[in-house]
């Protein structure tokens, strides 16, 4: 087999990279299961399907993401563009601040501020009791198309924000200040010169928040909004119609997959960056009292509706809380979040560390292709995963029988579709990407010299890793490995689709006591989430900020 | 036989026309110093590359001692070639010290015999009381001499030497030249040298290869050959 491959790329060829392609593969299946399922033929309910609902829940996803990622281009835009152009008061902490959103999944969020608004909620019952004011319901009430977008820009925004002012403080200074020189206008500058520049940041923020929204499970079935990916749930388990599920999913994937292309296309073509290290920072213009005043007051309202009310509102609730929900049991659920997610994350670094070293090797074809399909997963939505790893993890089941027969599980039995395998299967295809990520920048930061004289020195690729590599990138290795671990924490609808019978997360129990309308007691599993999400954040400002030096 | 022999080697880059090398041959007698000379982008670099085994020809044959290194049906890891090679940057592994760096090549060896070599090597280049110090402590000329030291370690068959002077100050370089002469003198080596410095290829080497891709540059001198790439 081997000599039919080029020369070239036979001499390259090692462990490394047969695995990382065997891993591409198998990461590979569910979703090709489920494109596949666009092929085969329809079940009966799918013409009711087609005829009375596919219409609806394509525009309602279509409305809700095309929503939000306009608000969230606008506000994460002009808050980059804010904190990196121009100094006022408290400058320093906001742009931290409008961070930390990220901290909170935005289906924590939309229970919090559904409550905090409704009639019994905390607002209102200030507004009646304190104030004596009587208020119209209608503008108070979120659960709405209106309101799922207004929760999920507030909360989404700082992916735009983060990855634009990134860019526009490593690449922008420059031109910026070239526009300045020739007297342009600070506004006709901001949309002739900065936003033009920031095109690509702009779309890769952009397309993240997309990911995001179609992803989402838990706001819109809170809102009773009918997505694509509510629509996923309700025909598994509403109508036990998988084909139908699996078809519904296969289109929101097709989609998907267009998005994708449509990001990389719009980012290839405009390459504005200046050759590496030759840029010098922006000086930031310093903003007169009036709308320095004005910008740190925006600046402040948006910290705290995006991250101070929420987390305060969750606090006081915790405190009621506190005797009901913290018991033994709880106790077993942070152990069962803490160990299903860590062993997921553990196992994603290995297969992390062996693409990254594999398509570093050898660097273009195949192993290109495949760290690209492997930076996919991320973009596939939790319900569309979990379908296609059920399926095929059924079928291995029944391909296994025989086997689970001769070792006394007795015949016809579901294995490892019933087990934590599974979760920890779809975990690790939909977060390779974060550990990838990581991985590969270490790899970046270290060059190629270091191996290369290793290898010159009569040690394998092998050897290499261990004495050499690995030593240098343990900072990455770790770092990815965090990440990937915080989102595996609170990542909603693919345990909730996957998880074993009776296994709780905090994830899914926080999820739990809120659509069981105890959403005083979701308290304390969010603010345990939120809090592991805060330490996500600094881990990010603290890789952004070594990447940059 | 020549000891290494390089018959009609191309190289271009994976997914590119141009050759970076095209049909090039050359020989090499045991023990001999040869310069390779030439602008960035003549392929001087990746001829060294070529020979150490980073990366592998399109077309053509290298053998070392006879033993075929790279052809179109063999292909010799970098491990095991048994050759040293001195990068531009020296690439000494941040986290060991020196004893650790010179040691790493050193295999098959017992503990003590592994400690004496290195300190022999210490003493080669004149650093003995370096062992313990870290490449990040040191000066650019003692880290290059390390670099040496670390490649010399285990012996190998011919050391390829990737700009070794690039990144010393002018006022050091002679006396490092002289250096690294005795140190080639008294090791006998086998030596590829790539400079884009004439005068360092002057001071170094027994034969001067110029490498150009573009116009023939005829150079005086019976140590001079020219070869176009």
């Amino acid at each position: 087999m081997k000599h039919l491959l080029p020369s070239r790329i036979r001499h390259k060829l090692n462990g490394w990279i047969v695995i990382s392609g065997i891993g591409a593969l198998a990461a590979l299946l569910p979703s090709l299961y489920i494109l596949t399922g666009l092929l085969r033929r329809p079940s009966e309910n799918w013409a009711h399907i087609q005829e009375y609902m596919l219409f609806n829940y394509a525009w309602e996803s279509l409305l809700l993401t095309g929503g939000t990622v306009a608000a969230t281009v606008v506000a994460g835009t002009s808050l980059a563009w804010l904190t990196t152009a121009y100094d006022f008061p408290l400058r320093r902490f906001l742009s931290f601040a409008f961070v930390l959103p990220l901290a909170i999944p935005p289906y924590i969020a939309a229970y919090t501020y559904g409550s905090m608004l409704s009639y019994t909620g905390s607002v209102q019952t200030f507004m009646r009791n304190t104030l004596g004011w009587s208020v119209d319901q209608r503008y108070f009430n979120i659960m709405s198309m209106e309101g799922a977008i207004w929760i999920f820009s507030l909360f989404l925004f700082p992916y735009v924000y983060l990855i634009t002012r990134t860019f526009l403080e490593k690449h922008s200074a420059s031109f910026i200040e070239n526009a300045r020189l020739l007297g342009g206008h600070p506004v006709s500058n901001f949309f002739r010169i900065v936003l033009p520049l920031s095109q690509g940041a702009i779309a890769g923020g952009a397309s993240l928040v997309a990911f995001e929204v179609l992803n989402d499970y838990g706001v819109s079935k809170h809102f009773g909004i009918s997505t694509f990916t509510a629509a996923i749930f309700k025909t598994w388990f509403g109508m036990y119609d998988v084909d139908s599920a699996i078809r519904l999913s296969g289109l929101l994937m097709s989609f998907i997959i267009g998005l994708f292309i449509a990001e990389r296309w719009m980012r290839r073509r405009r390459r504005y960056h200046l050759p590496v290290n030759r840029s010098t920072p922006l000086r930031r213009m310093r903003l007169g009292r009036v709308s320095g005043g004005i910008a740190a007051t925006v600046g402040i309202i948006i910290t705290l509706l995006s991250f101070f009310i929420p987390v305060a509102q969750l606090a006081v609730w915790a405190v009621w809380t506190y005797d009901d929900v913290w018991n033994d049991r709880f106790f077993r659920m942070i152990g069962n979040t803490l160990g299903v997610s860590a062993a997921a994350a553990a196992l994603l670094m290995v297969l992390a560390v062996i693409a990254a070293n594999a398509s570093r090797t050898w660097r273009s074809g195949i192993t290109l292709v495949s760290s690209k399909l492997l930076s996919m997963g991320y973009s596939i939505p939790g319900a569309v995963l979990s379908i296609g790893v059920l399926a095929v993890f059924i079928s291995l089941d029944k391909r296994l029988a025989g086997v689970y027969e001769a070792m006394g599980f007795g015949a016809n039995k579901l294995v490892l579709s019933m087990s934590l395998i599974m979760l920890v299967f779809a975990y690790i295809i939909r977060f390779l990407a974060v550990g990838f990520n990581a991985v590969d920048a270490g790899y970046d930061r270290i060059g190629e010299r270091y191996s290369e004289a290793s290898r010159m020195l009569g040690h394998g690729v092998t050897a290499t890793f261990f004495k050499v590599e690995l030593p240098l990138i343990k900072g990455a290795v770790l770092t990815g490995g965090i990440l990937a671990f915080l989102e595996i924490v609170k990542e909603l609808p693919l345990t909730l689709l996957l998880r074993p019978f009776n296994f709780d997360t905090l994830a899914t129990k926080a999820y739990q006591y809120a659509s069981d309308e105890q959403i005083h007691q979701a308290a304390i599993p969010s603010l345990i989430i939120i809090l592991l999400g805060v330490i996500a954040v600094c881990i990010y400002q603290w890789m952004g900020r070594r990447g940059s030096t | 036989m020549s000891f290494v022999s390089i018959h009609a080697l191309s190289y271009s880059y994976p997914g590119t026309a141009a050759a970076v090398l095209n049909d090039f041959s050359l020989d090499l007698e045991q023990g001999e110093v040869v310069g390779l000379l030439g602008q960035s982008g003549s392929g001087k670099s990746t001829l060294l590359r070529l020979i150490a085994g980073l990366e592998a020809p399109s077309q053509g044959e290298i053998s070392i001692q006879g033993e075929t290194m790279s052809s179109r049906h063999k292909f010799v890891q970098p491990e095991r070639r048994g050759v040293g090679m001195v990068f531009q940057d020296y690439a000494l592994f941040p986290h060991m010290n020196v004893s650790r760096n010179i040691a790493f090549g050193l295999r098959g060896l017992s503990r003590n015999e592994r400690k004496n070599r290195v300190t022999d090597m210490l003493e080669l280049v004149k650093l003995a009381d370096y062992g313990h110090r870290y490449p990040h402590e040191l000066s650019g000329g003692q880290q290059q001499r390390v670099a040496f030291a670390r490649a010399l370690a285990p012996s190998p068959r011919l050391l390829l030497m990737d700009e070794p002077f690039s990144n010393l100050d002018s006022e050091l370089k002679n006396g490092i030249r002289k250096e690294l002469k005795e140190l080639l003198h008294q090791t006998g080596i086998t030596s590829i040298l790539v400079t884009h410095d004439h005068e360092d290829a002057e001071a170094l080497c027994d034969r001067i290869i110029r490498m150009t891709s573009f116009m023939p540059e005829l150079q005086a001198g019976k140590k001079h050959q020219l070869v176009t790439s």
